[in-house]
């Protein structure tokens, strides 16, 4: 397999536990070593519910966590002209700046707060073009400056906003956030991201805000701009559906480990990890009522970073634990036997040979 | 209205058809700031009109994009907001006409459930005075003669109860919400709308905020009680798989109005309206999708529905979806189709041991725009 754009190796990312602003000295581990690499041109789906870390790792990849925080492991981004991977983690900070937006871009959750309320998205979206010059061609050279900066900058912001295909782009440049819908937004959002030129889209649940049809435009949308722009996406979300109908390979996490990781089709047609196998099948199907009141059920609720269960986190809830999962972690991945499907892991002691 | 119903045993429903709360020519109003000259409208219609019934024992879904008026038509069907036009009956009695401190008492008879179990609880209440205060409030703790303080410990003791008819543990009486997860607090939420006894419990979303795994749980829950106390629940959702599990009848809103109205099994079976289709068809799929179905499910070349619903502010004329309906015609953009029972032609296909049928779609022409392959059968 070719070296992947981006690869994410053990990231471990810890807080100081304690309350009221009294630290323990103790840290608690929000990501627990999770491994995952995105190839270019590929969609990977990040699934997991709330507190398993996946907006987390996102941040991490570009180094925007927060203070108390702290970041172990290695994200390796391939260089640009096939030079070596830089690790991002150990970047100095002028660099890594050149990796936010220009090689990496981002699209958040919740559109208002990522944007200006007091700025016209023209002007935040030529912001961004012009905090990149020199990603676009025949765009802002370096040595533009002032009134043909600006000028060249909106008429990109324009392309941009007419490239998500935001309704009446034109007229659009001179409104402000709070004169858009939600869609308009994220689509907003979306233009401001691609401004950078980036080989790589992290999208945290970019469309949980929006309504299922909203929804469906905004992911037709990410999948023509990857087949248009060979862009790279890391598609993080809650809602496995979202993930089969989007993504080439899906990983899901819990409690801070990617727990299975398989293809699309693969993951969906014979998940292995009882809570990937425990989600697909609480899922209400479209067309597939359940006799009343008889969805399958998932026992418990999602643990918590400070109180981890012992061994696999998971094993309070599993309906096939057994006395070793209470015990010990099962091992970091463990490949599973599929013919054809390279890269299938699965971190669960049912396909690990258990230790005597 | 007595059309027998399908296939789902739902057994409170089975016995009458009885009508308990009705709605008719609904309207919520909010006025707008008018230009200095006069021009525009005066005022936004949340509410364009909405006729509508929910039976005694049934459950009633509306489903609708955000800004369709859901939750505007909950707020107005229980009074919580004055609607502008329009009655609501509540079994038989007229809800608008009462004065105030009747209509509080008649509040214990309608509960809601909302959507946020992080924000409808007090911070700083524990869980069992939450539970017990509806019940003071009401005077509800089984005539309990005596005191103050005979009726606070009665009322504990129906708070203990209700903790366990909701699947949760006495000792989280004496939790605050914080110490809950999601899922824990919306079963608080529920045990807390169940606690005056009500006859219809008006549920606003609630799993949309929930985790994933814990949704079911939820559902499952409120299948089971409605089934157990034999309540009647406005399901308010836009998920329309989780209305799929629970809905007898589903009503489909498009800008404050009703466009379909349809037994839960034949609107998924045969949906009549092409917003109601395209509403379907966008709903994404999570089961294995193998071969070409699965492909072209997976790489969707264009979205089921164009375009966002328009600003109530502003309607467009006619029909009010023909902007982004696949197969409007002429007629369309100039009148609007009222709410009607669907015509026998449409009903070509009726699903699978229904009876009679008792479908209204506000379509000139219904069933006109097939379920697409956009979403493949399973």
């Amino acid at each position: 397999m070719a070296q992947p754009l981006l690869a994410i190796e053990e990231l471990k990312i810890t807080f100081p536990r304690g309350r009221d602003g009294l630290e323990s000295g103790e840290r608690v581990a929000v990501v627990r070593g999770a491994s995952l690499t995105v190839g270019r041109g590929e969609c990977v789906g990040l699934v997991g519910e709330s507190g398993s870390g996946k907006s987390l790792l996102a941040l991490a990849v570009l180094r925007l966590v927060p203070p108390p925080g702290q970041v172990r492991g290695r994200v390796l981004l391939e260089g640009n002209d096939r030079e070596r991977a830089a690790d991002l983690l150990a970047l100095p900070e002028a660099a890594m700046r050149q990796v936010r937006g220009a090689r990496i871009g981002i699209v958040f959750q919740e559109p208002m707060t990522a944007l200006n309320p007091f700025y016209t998205i023209g002007f935040q979206i030529a912001e961004a073009v012009a905090a990149h010059p020199g990603r676009h061609a025949g765009g802002a050279g370096p040595r533009r400056r002032g009134r043909a900066l600006r000028h060249a900058a909106r008429a990109e912001a324009l392309r941009l906003l007419e490239r998500v295909a935001m309704p009446d782009a034109r007229r659009r440049l001179g409104d402000y956030p709070h004169q858009l819908s939600g869609g308009q937004r994220q689509r907003v959002l979306l233009a401001m991201a691609l401004a950078g030129g980036p080989e790589l889209l992290l999208a945290d649940e970019p469309t949980t805000a929006l309504d299922v049809t909203l929804q469906a435009q905004m992911l037709a949308l990410l999948d023509e701009l990857r087949r248009d722009l060979g862009l790279a996406v890391l598609l993080i979300t809650h809602d496995l559906a979202v993930a089969a109908e989007t993504c080439d390979r899906v990983a899901v996490l819990y409690a801070g480990q990617v727990v299975e990781e398989a293809a699309v089709e693969e993951l969906f047609r014979a998940p292995a990890h009882p809570y990937t196998r425990a989600l697909l099948a609480t899922l209400p199907r479209l067309g597939q009522p359940a006799a009343r009141g008889r969805l399958p059920v998932l026992p418990g609720v999602p643990a918590e970073p400070a109180a981890r269960p012992s061994g696999c986190a998971f094993h309070p809830r599993c309906p096939q634990a057994m006395a070793i999962c209470a015990a010990e972690e099962p091992p970091e991945t463990a490949p599973l036997p599929a013919p054809g499907v390279p890269g299938r892991r699965v971190r669960c002691w049912l396909h690990a040979p258990v230790p005597r | 209205m007595n059309g027998p119903r399908e296939g789902v045993p739902a057994p409170a429903a089975a016995v009458a058809a009885e009508v308990l709360l009705a709605a008719e020519g609904l309207e919520k109003r909010y006025p707008l700031r008018r230009s200095p000259f006069g021009r525009g409208p005066a005022s936004l219609a949340a509410l364009a009109g909405v006729d509508l019934e929910v039976r005694r024992g049934e459950c009633l879904a509306v489903v609708g994009e955000s800004g369709s008026g859901k939750t505007t038509l909950a707020r107005c069907l229980l009074r919580l907001i004055e609607p502008t036009a329009g009655r609501v009956r509540f079994a038989g009695e007229d809800l608008l006409a009462l004065p105030a401190a009747e209509l509080r008492r008649r509040r214990r008879r309608f509960q809601m459930i909302y959507q946020d179990p992080y924000d409808s609880l007090d911070p700083r209440q524990r869980i069992g005075a939450a539970l017990a205060e509806p019940l003071l409030l009401h005077r509800l703790e089984n005539g309990v003669p005596g005191g103050l303080g005979n009726r606070r410990r009665a009322a504990r003791r129906r708070a203990l109860g209700l903790l366990a008819t909701v699947g949760l543990p006495a000792s989280a009486a004496d939790s605050f919400p914080h110490q809950l997860s999601g899922g824990q607090r919306q079963r608080v939420g529920i045990a807390r709308a169940l606690a005056v006894e009500p006859d219809l419990l008006v549920a606003d979303e609630p799993v949309s905020a929930l985790d994933v795994s814990v949704r079911s749980q939820i559902l499952n829950l409120l299948a089971d009680l409605q089934q157990r106390m034999g309540l009647t629940v406005m399901l308010i959702a836009h998920d329309l798989a989780a209305v799929e599990q629970l809905a007898d009848r589903v009503a489909v809103f498009y800008l404050g109005r009703i466009v379909e109205l349809a037994p839960r099994a034949e609107l998924f079976a045969r949906p009549l309206h092409p917003y109601t289709v395209g509403l379907l068809a966008a709903v994404p799929v999570a089961w294995p999708l193998a071969g070409a179905a699965g492909a072209r499910a997976r790489h969707r070349v264009q979205a089921p529905l164009a375009g966002e619903p328009p600003s109530p502010a502003a309607p467009p004329p006619g029909c009010p979806f023909h902007p982004r309906c696949p197969v409007a015609r002429a007629r369309c953009a100039v009148e609007r189709p009222e709410l009607l029972a669907a015509p026998a032609g449409a009903e070509a296909a009726p699903a699978a041991g229904a009876g009679r049928s008792e479908r209204l779609v506000a379509c000139f022409f219904p069933g006109s725009l097939p379920r697409s392959e956009a979403s493949p059968a399973p």
